[in-house]
C-alpha cells in the first residue's frame, strides 16, 4: 500500500516468516528477491542467549503496551455512545472553536462540535476503515497468492503480471481520481484501499506455496486425490498463517494512515463523518490559531499506528523461529 | 547483465501499455464524460459545443479515442490540456523539474540521516543513539506525513518565523540559491521523514549483520582502525540494501510529493495533479498518472540492476 | 457622439442633437436629466420600449444606485467599506512592487476562453475593453472614447481612441476590434462566452478609428457585454489562427492596458509591470506580482509573514476567516457587497412540491445563526433574489425565523407523521402538489454541496442537523463541480434533494433565468437556470412565468420595481428555494496601498494604474 509513509510497510513488514528467496528469473521474480533479503540482514547476530532473551523481552513489552493501547482505543470506539460526552455531529453554533474547558475537555471545532467526542467517534471510523480494508486486501491477497502459487503456469504468470500492473500505478493518484470522480463513502474507501493493497501479501503467499508444494506431505495428499480447493485450504494455507497474521496486522496501521491522508486532502470519507483524517482536514483553516484541533487527532492517530506497529513487530518475533534481532 | 536489462526494459512495455489503457478507462468514469463541464455552460452555443467535441476528438467512438490516445502516447504526445489549451507535455514539463528537485533533496536528506542514525546506532547497540534511532524510526513511520509537514510549518514558519512558509522563491528580493534552500528545507524534511525512519532501521540492522561477519572480525583482529573498518567494510556492504530500497520507494515519494507540495505550495507535479483534479483537466490527469507509473517502473528497474551490480552474490540469468 | 465623461468644456460641435436617442443618453450621463425624465421624454418622442431599455443600460441606470445607507449600516466591525479609493496617510512613493496572493491559478490568460475569475483579475490590468465599469458601476471610456446608438436601437457606432499602442508596439485600430469579434465567433476557437457578440450581424469600419456594429435585434445589455467587458486583442496575435492564438496568447497576453505581461511561473507567480506607453496616465507601481497559493491557509500565513501584501479579487478573504485577517498588522480589510445569493435549491419532487413543506424547511433552517455565528455576521440576510441595496430590492419582507416547532406543525398539517426512528413519512402528492394522496414514503433528503469548499460544507452540515431534528432525515453529499452540474447531478435524479450554491445576479434585476418555465432544461445536458423544476413545474409556475416576463418587458422603472417587489413576495411565500444569505467580499490589503478601489462590478487590477505605495 504505497500510500503509507514508509517503505517499511511494503518492503520490510510484509516479509514475515520464511520468504521467497528463489530468483526464478524473469522480470517479476527479481523484485521479491531483492526485497526478501532486506529484513533478514539483521538475522543471526553474534549475541549471547541472555542478550537475546532481554531483547525479546523488551520487544514483547512494547508489543504488550501496543496491545493495551489498541484495546483501549477499540473499547472506547465500540462504546463511543456511552463514553463520548457529546454526539458526533452535535453542532453548536454558539460555541465555535471554543478553548478547552470543563464542558469541552479538548475544546470545540469550527462548528462547535466537541473535539473529544469527535475524536472518540472518529476512532470508530478510522479503526473500522483500517481493519476492514486490511481484511479486504488480505482476502484478495490470499486468493490470488494461493491460486498463483498452487496452479503455476499461465495462471501464475497472468496473476503476476496483474500484480506488476497494479504496483506500477501511483496509488495516491489513482485513489484521488477515483474518489474525485465518483465521490467517497466509508464503504468505497474500504474497498478501494483494499483493492490497491493486496499485492505484497499475494506475492509472499505465492512464494511460500510454491516452496511448500514440492514438499512430501503435499505430494502425498495429491497422490491420494485430495481435491485442489481442500488441499489449498486444509494443507497449504495453515502453513502460511503466520505471514498472513503479521501482514494483516501491520496493514491495519497502513490503511488508517491512508484513510487519514485521503480525508486530509478532502477526498475519501465524507466530511461530516468524523475520522481522524477528516478532523485534521477541518482543523487546517484554524491550525495557526487553534493548534490543538490539529494536534489532538494527529497525535491520536500516531499513537494508534504506533501501537499497531508494536503489536505487528511483536507478532513477527513470536512467529519467527530464528529469534529476535 | 545487459541481456537482463534489455529483457526488463522490454518487459516494461506491456506494463506501460496496461497503465495507459487503464488510465484511459478510469477517465471514462467521469460523470457525463470529459466534456460535461463545457456542456453545462448555458452560454455556449450548440455549434460551439460540437466544434469543441470535434476538436477534442470526443465525437468519435470510445475505442477509437483509446487508439488515438495510445498512438499519440507512443509518440510522446499526451494530448492537449482542457483548461490551459496547450500540450500536456508542456504543462507537466513546467513543474516536473521542481518535483525532481524536491525528491532529490528529500532523498539526500534521507540518505545522510539514515546512514548517520543507522551506523551510530549500530556502533553502540542499546545506547543513547540507538534508542533515539528507534524512537525516530517508530514515530517517523507512525506519523501521517502531512501532519508532520503541518507541524513543521506551524513551528518554524508561523510561530518562530525562521523559514518561509511556502513557495519555491520569495516573490521579491529572492531568486538565488540561498533563497531556494530556505524554501526547500521544510518540504524536503517532510517528504524525507518516512524514509529516514525506515532506512535507518535497514542501515542499523545491516551494519550489525556485517559487523558480526568473519571478515570484519578478521580486520579488527589485524588491528585495522575502527573508522576504517566502518568506512571500508561495514558501510559499503550496508549500502547495498539501501540502494535498492531507494528505487523501490518511488511511489512513496510520489505520495509525499502530493502532500508536501500541497502544504508548502511547492510548484511541482503533485500540485499540478491536485489542481487538475479540481479543474477536471483529464488529459493532464492521465499524463501525470502515466508519468508516475513510468517513474515507478524505472525505479524498480534501477533498483534491481543496481542490486545485481553491487552484490556479487546475485546473478541474473 | 456620446461622450462618456460628463464634461463642461466639451465642444458643442461634438454634442449629439438634444431630443434624440443619443441626446437623451448624453443628457443623462451629464446629469442634466434624471432617469424618469429620460423615460418620459423618450416616450414622448415615440421611441420604442426596447430601445429605451438600451438607453437605460447605456447610462447604467439599470444598475445599482448611489451607495445606500442600509448597506453602510450593515458594515461589520473592523472592516472598511470600499466606497472610495484607499488613501493611506504616508507620502506616496515613486514606483514600488506589490505582491498579491491568489488561491487559484489562472487556467489561461486568454480572455475569451478562460473560465476563472482569477484570470480576469489579472487580465483587466493588461488588456482594455472598449469601455469599462468603475466601482460605482458606471461605464467609463477605455479604447472607445464614445459611442452612438441608431434611433432603431440596432446599430452602435464606436469612436475609437487614437494614439493607442499595444504592448508589442502595434497601433490599435478598428481592425483589432473586428478581428477580435471574428475570433470570438469562430466555432473552432470555442470562446467561453459569446454573449452580446452573437447579436452582431455586421461589423464595419468606415475609417480606422470608427467601428460600426449592427445587431440583429434590440438587445439592452449589448453595451454592457460587448462594450464593457470584452478585451480587445491585437490583429497580429489573432492572425495566428484559433488554436495557436488560444494556446500562445493564453500564456503571454498582449494588450493595451497599463500593465504589460512579464512572466508566468506555473504554480508560483505571474508578474506584470508598468507599460510606459500606456494611453492614459502611466501606472505608478513598477510591478505587481500575483503569487499563486494552494489555499487560503497558506494565503493567511503569507499575509501574516509579509510574504504577500494583498489578497483581493477572487483571492479575497472568505467571511469565515475575516477575523484572522483582522488581527494582522499593517493589513486593512475592505468590505463590499456582492451580487451573489447563497441558497438551497429544493428539487420540486414528492413532498417538496407542497408549499407548506417548503415553508416548513425554511422555518427549520437557522439562516440567522448561520450568518451571525458561522459567517460571523459577514453576510446579509436573504429573503428573495434581489440584492439588498439595489433599487429592485423589496425591504418589506421579513425572513422566516428559525422555528422548528412551527416547522413541525406545518409538516403535520400536510399529513406527515413520525414513522420509524422518528423519521417523518407520508403520502406523496399525485395531481395537486399540495394534496398528499399517493404512495407512502419516508421523508429522506440529501443536501448537496461543493466538495472542498469548507464554508459550504459547514453550512450544509448545520442545516442537515436542523432538518434531522424535525424528523426530516437529511444526509449531506459533497461532490465536485462537474458532478453537481453534470448530467449525473442531483437535478436529474428523482430523489428529494437540496443543493447549496450561489447565483450571481447581473446588473439588471431580470430573473427569468432562475424561475421561468422556458429555463427548465429539456434534458440533463440542456441549458437553463430553472433546475429544481426539471421533473415538475413549480406549483406557482404560471404566476412566476407571468411576473418574470412582465418584469423583463417593462421599461417604466417604477412599474418594474413593483413587479419585482411582487416576485420577491411570491418567492418568499412559495419558497422554491431557501434563501440563505447575500455574500460580501473582503479584500485584504496593506495599509500602505493607495488608489485601491475594489467592487463587485469589476476585477482586481481594473484601476491598477492608480495604485501607489506609501513610504
Amino acid at each position: 500500500m504505497s500510500l503509507n509513509s514508509a517503505s517499511e510497510a511494503r518492503a520490510g513488514r510484509a516479509q514475515a516468516g520464511p520468504t521467497v528467496t528463489g530468483a526464478e528469473g524473469g522480470a517479476t521474480a527479481a523484485l521479491p528477491a531483492t526485497r526478501a533479503l532486506l529484513p533478514e540482514f539483521g538475522g543471526r547476530p553474534a549475541r549471547g542467549p541472555l542478550q537475546l532473551a532481554l531483547l525479546r523481552l523488551r520487544r514483547a513489552k512494547l508489543a504488550l503496551i501496543g496491545l493495551a493501547v489498541i484495546a483501549i482505543l477499540t473499547l472506547v470506539a465500540v462504546f463511543a455512545d456511552a463514553v463520548a460526552p457529546y454526539g458526533q455531529n452535535e453542532i453548536d453554533l454558539f460555541s465555535i472553536t471554543a478553548s478547552p474547558s470543563s464542558a469541552h475537555w479538548l475544546g470545540t471545532d469550527e462548528l462547535g462540535r466537541d473535539e473529544l467526542s469527535r475524536l472518540i467517534y472518529g476512532g470508530r471510523v478510522s479503526l473500522l476503515v483500517g481493519v476492514a480494508a486490511a481484511l479486504v486486501s488480505t482476502a484478495i491477497g490470499i486468493v490470488v497468492g494461493a491460486v498463483a502459487g498452487y496452479y503455476g503456469g499461465w495462471v501464475d504468470a497472468t496473476l503476476m503480471r496483474l500484480i506488476d500492473l497494479v504496483l506500477a500505478f501511483p496509488a495516491i493518484f489513482l485513489l484521488l481520481i477515483v474518489f474525485a470522480l465518483r465521490g467517497g463513502s466509508v464503504l468505497s474507501v474500504i474497498l478501494f484501499l483494499g483493492l490497491f493493497g493486496w499485492m505484497w501479501l499475494a506475492r509472499i503467499i505465492r512464494g511460500q506455496i510454491l516452496a511448500l508444494k514440492a514438499r512430501e506431505f503435499i505430494e502425498a495428499a495429491r497422490a491420494v486425490g485430495v481435491p485442489d480447493g481442500r488441499l489449498i485450504v486444509r494443507h497449504l494455507l495453515p502453513n502460511v498463517v503466520a505471514a498472513i497474521i503479521v501482514s494483516t496486522t501491520l496493514s491495519i496501521a497502513t490503511y488508517m494512515l491512508a484513510e487519514a491522508t485521503l480525508s486530509f486532502l478532502g477526498f475519501g470519507v465524507p466530511p461530516e463523518t468524523p475520522t481522524w483524517g477528516n478532523m485534521l482536514n477541518a482543523a487546517r483553516p484554524n491550525y495557526t490559531t487553534h493548534p490543538l484541533l490539529a494536534i489532538a487527532p494527529g497525535l491520536t492517530l500516531t499513537a494508534a499506528v504506533l501501537a499497531i506497529n508494536f503489536v505487528g513487530d511483536g507478532l513477527r518475533d513470536a512467529f519467527d523461529p530464528r529469534g529476535g534481532r | 547483465m545487459l541481456r537482463y536489462t534489455v529483457r526488463r526494459l522490454l518487459g516494461a512495455v506491456p506494463l506501460l501499455l496496461g497503465v495507459a489503457v487503464i488510465s484511459f478507462v478510469i477517465m471514462q468514469l467521469a460523470p457525463g464524460g470529459p466534456d460535461a463541464l463545457f456542456a453545462r455552460n448555458g452560454r455556449m452555443s450548440q455549434e460551439q459545443l460540437d466544434a469543441i467535441r470535434r476538436n477534442m476528438g470526443l465525437d468519435r467512438p470510445v475505442h477509437e479515442q483509446l487508439l488515438v490516445w495510445l498512438g499519440n502516447l507512443a509518440q510522446g504526445d499526451l494530448g492537449t490540456s482542457y483548461s490551459q489549451f496547450r500540450p500536456v507535455t508542456a504543462v507537466i514539463w513546467d513543474v516536473f523539474p521542481n518535483t525532481v528537485l524536491l525528491m532529490a533533496a528529500g532523498l539526500g536528506l534521507s540518505l545522510v540521516f539514515s546512514l548517520a542514525f543507522g551506523i551510530l546506532a549500530a556502533r553502540r547497540q542499546y545506547g543513547f543513539v540507538d534508542n533515539l534511532t528507534s524512537f525516530v524510526s517508530y514515530f517517523g513511520l507512525a506519523m501521517p506525513v502531512f501532519w508532520f509537514g503541518l507541524m513543521l510549518q506551524l513551528l518554524f514558519a508561523v510561530r518562530l518565523g525562521w523559514l518561509p512558509s511556502a513557495g519555491k522563491y520569495a516573490a521579491q528580493g529572492g531568486g538565488d540559491v540561498w533563497d531556494l534552500l530556505k524554501h526547500l528545507v521544510l518540504p524536503a524534511f517532510t517528504i524525507a521523514i518516512g524514509s529516514i525512519a525506515a532506512w535507518s532501521r535497514y542501515v542499523r540492522s545491516s551494519t550489525l549483520e556485517e559487523a558480526g561477519q568473519d571478515y570484519v572480525r578478521t580486520a579488527r583482529a589485524k588491528g585495522v582502525r575502527e573508522r576504517q573498518v566502518v568506512a571500508g567494510h561495514v558501510l559499503r556492504n550496508a549500502l547495498i540494501p539501501l540502494v535498492t530500497v531507494v528505487g523501490i520507494d518511488v511511489p512513496l515519494y510520489l505520495t509525499g510529493a502530493v502532500l508536501t507540495e500541497t502544504i508548502f505550495s511547492w510548484p511541482g507535479m503533485g500540485r499540478l495533479f491536485f489542481d487538475s483534479l479540481t479543474t477536471r483537466d483529464y488529459p493532464v490527469l492521465m499524463g501525470t498518472l502515466v508519468l508516475g507509473a513510468v517513474l515507478i517502473i524505472l525505479g524498480n528497474l534501477v533498483a534491481d540492476i543496481l542490486y545485481g551490480l553491487l552484490d556479487p552474490r546475485i546473478k541474473y540469468g | 457622439m456620446i461622450n462618456l465623461v460628463p464634461s463642461q468644456d466639451r465642444s458643442k460641435a461634438d454634442e449629439p442633437e438634444p431630443g434624440t436617442v443619443n441626446g437623451l443618453i448624453q443628457a443623462r450621463i451629464d446629469g442634466r436629466i434624471g432617469r424618469r425624465e429620460l423615460i418620459r421624454r423618450a416616450a414622448a418622442l415615440g421611441i420604442a420600449a426596447p430601445v429605451v431599455g438600451v438607453m437605460l443600460h447605456a447610462t447604467s441606470d439599470l444598475a445599482f444606485g448611489a451607495p445606500n445607507p442600509a448597506r453602510a449600516a450593515a458594515q461589520t466591525e473592523g472592516t472598511i467599506p470600499a466606497n472610495a479609493p484607499t488613501e493611506p496617510t504616508g507620502a506616496p512613493q515613486e514606483g514600488g512592487v506589490l505582491t498579491t496572493g491568489t488561491i487559484e491559478e489562472p487556467d489561461t490568460l486568454n480572455p475569451y476562453v478562460t473560465q476563472l475569475v482569477t484570470a480576469t483579475d489579472i487580465l483587466t490590468g493588461i488588456m482594455d475593453p472598449l469601455m469599462r465599469y468603475d466601482s460605482t458601476q458606471q461605464l467609463r471610456p477605455a479604447l472607445a472614447e464614445g459611442f452612438e446608438i441608431s434611433p432603431d436601437g440596432l446599430t452602435y457606432t464606436f469612436r475609437l481612441r487614437q494614439g493607442v499602442t499595444f504592448h508589442n508596439g502595434d497601433a490599435f485600430g478598428a481592425q483589432d476590434v473586428i478581428d477580435s469579434w471574428k475570433m470570438i465567433m469562430n466555432p473552432d476557437f470555442g470562446a467561453f462566452d459569446q454573449q452580446g457578440w452573437e447579436k452582431i450581424v455586421d461589423i464595419t469600419s468606415p475609417d480606422p478609428t470608427t467601428v460600426v456594429m449592427t445587431t440583429k435585434e434590440v438587445y439592452a445589455p449589448f453595451l454592457s457585454y460587448v462594450g464593457g467587458s470584452t478585451y480587445i486583442s491585437p490583429v497580429k496575435e489573432l492572425a495566428k489562427g484559433p488554436q495557436a492564438f488560444k494556446q500562445e496568447f493564453g500564456r503571454a497576453p498582449v494588450g493595451t492596458g497599463p500593465m504589460t505581461f512579464v512572466e508566468w511561473l506555473p504554480k508560483q507567480q505571474i508578474v506584470v509591470e508598468k507599460f510606459p506607453g500606456y494611453w492614459g496616465e502611466a501606472a505608478k507601481l513598477d510591478r505587481v506580482i500575483v503569487r499563486i497559493l494552494p489555499d487560503d491557509n497558506t494565503q493567511l500565513v503569507q499575509l501574516r509573514t509579509g510574504e504577500i501584501q494583498m489578497a483581493a479579487g477572487s483571492g479575497s478573504i472568505s467571511a469565515t476567516r475575516v477575523d484572522e485577517a483582522l488581527g494582522l498588522e499593517g493589513i486593512a480589510l475592505l468590505e463590499h457587497p456582492t451580487l451573489g445569493w447563497s441558497h438551497l435549491d429544493l428539487k420540486h419532487v414528492d413532498f417538496l412540491r407542497a408549499t407548506k413543506v417548503r415553508q416548513a424547511l425554511d422555518f427549520a433552517t437557522p439562516s440567522k445563526d448561520i450568518i451571525e455565528k458561522l459567517l460571523k455576521g459577514r453576510a446579509l440576510p436573504s429573503v428573495a433574489d434581489q440584492a439588498p441595496g439595489t433599487w429592485a430590492f423589496n425591504p418589506n419582507i421579513q425572513p422566516r425565523p428559525y422555528d422548528p416547532e412551527q416547522a413541525k406543525t406545518l409538516l403535520a398539517e400536510v399529513g406527515l407523521t413520525p414513522g420509524e426512528e422518528g423519521v417523518l413519512q407520508g403520502k406523496v402528492p399525485t395531481t395537486d402538489p399540495n394534496v398528499l394522496d399517493g404512495e407512502v414514503k419516508p421523508f429522506e433528503m440529501e443536501i448537496w454541496g461543493l466538495a472542498g469548499d469548507s464554508q459550504t460544507q459547514q453550512i450544509v452540515q448545520v442545516i442537515a442537523q436542523s432538518w434531522n431534528a424535525i424528523g426530516v432525515k437529511t444526509s449531506p453529499q459533497f461532490q465536485d463541480v462537474s458532478t453537481i452540474w453534470g448530467p449525473e447531478g442531483y437535478q436529474f435524479n428523482e430523489k428529494m434533494t437540496a443543493c447549496l450554491y450561489s447565483w450571481f445576479n447581473s446588473n439588471d434585476p431580470d430573473v427569468m433565468f432562475y424561475w421561468h418555465s422556458s429555463q427548465i432544461p429539456d434534458s440533463p445536458t440542456g441549458t437553463g437556470g430553472n433546475l429544481p423544476a426539471y421533473f415538475n413545474q413549480y406549483n406557482f409556475q404560471a404566476e412566476i412565468d407571468r411576473l418574470t416576463a412582465a418584469g423583463a418587458a417593462e421599461t417604466d422603472q417604477e412599474k418594474r420595481k413593483q413587479i419585482y417587489f411582487q416576485i420577491q413576495e411570491l418567492l418568499h411565500q412559495e419558497v422554491p428555494v431557501i434563501f440563505v444569505y447575500w455574500g460580501k467580499a473582503y479584500p485584504a490589503v496593506t495599509t500602505k496601498l493607495g488608489g485601491f478601489w475594489p467592487s463587485a462590478y469589476n476585477r482586481m487590477l481594473w484601476n491598477v494604474q492608480e495604485w501607489y505605495l506609501t513610504q
